[in-house]
């Protein structure tokens, strides 16, 4: 089964926590090469792990996970704003 | 432990333990019948292949991580890790199968004497081996 693509924002939120690819791995119990697999969106965690790092995070998962493209959070905060 | 083996290495690597592999089955098989060689220049050679196997093997796969990662218990591995060694046995099963199908075919077809104890320890290493050539041939990140 070849399954969809899911984008997600685990690199921009490790570097505005300013938190190393090994202590997220640690806190979310993968190997710090998986974290880095996950960030360059070239492996679909499974339900569990993305429970995790959600929690890790403690942001909603559909906010860090996508499976549509994502738009940078600037624009996002723009758009926002603008609406209001 | 954090150097990153380029992918590059890492398969000249894998294809350099391989060749080392058979070149030191063949040279012993033909020093073993006397075909060719004398027995001082044949077990030379066959010395030579060993040691540059023994290199190849720990610089691919002891020194990249991918013995242990291959041979680690499940429960120490992560989810990814998990899907890219079942995936990589796997695919090792049907390669080995092959490769003793066509070397017991060999063998009985031709009728070139028997599987001998170096050949069967040669298909031992050979299937402890092929997951993680593989995962070092297709693995993009490999401390």
């Amino acid at each position: 089964m070849i399954s969809r693509k899911l984008y997600n924002r685990i690199s921009l939120l490790r570097k505005e926590r300013d938190i190393s690819r090994k202590d997220l791995a640690e806190k979310i119990g993968v190997n710090f090469q998986t974290v880095g697999y996950l960030e360059r969106e070239e492996y679909n965690p499974s339900l569990d792990l993305a429970f995790k790092i959600s929690e890790y995070f403690n942001l909603p998962v559909e906010f860090i996970f996508s499976t549509k493209p994502m738009k940078p959070l600037s624009q996002e905060l723009y758009d926002k704003t603008k609406n209001q | 432990m954090d150097r990153n083996i380029p992918i590059q290495n890492r398969r000249t690597g894998v294809l350099i333990n391989y060749f080392a592999l058979i070149m030191a089955l063949i040279f012993f098989e033909l020093t073993k019948y006397g075909i060719g060689l004398s027995h001082w220049a044949g077990f030379t050679l066959v010395g030579f292949f060993l040691f540059i196997l023994i290199l190849s093997f720990v610089f691919v796969y002891v020194k990249s991580g991918l013995w242990r990662l291959t041979h680690k218990k499940t429960k120490n591995l992560d989810e990814r890790e998990i899907q890219v060694v079942t995936h990589a046995i796997r695919i090792s099963y049907s390669i080995f199968a092959i490769v003793v199908i066509i070397l017991v075919y060999l063998f009985a077809i031709l009728g070139i004497g028997t599987i001998d104890v170096v050949i069967a320890a040669s298909l031992l290493y050979l299937a402890h081996i092929i997951p993680a050539s593989i995962l070092a041939w297709t693995e993009k990140e490999v401390y």
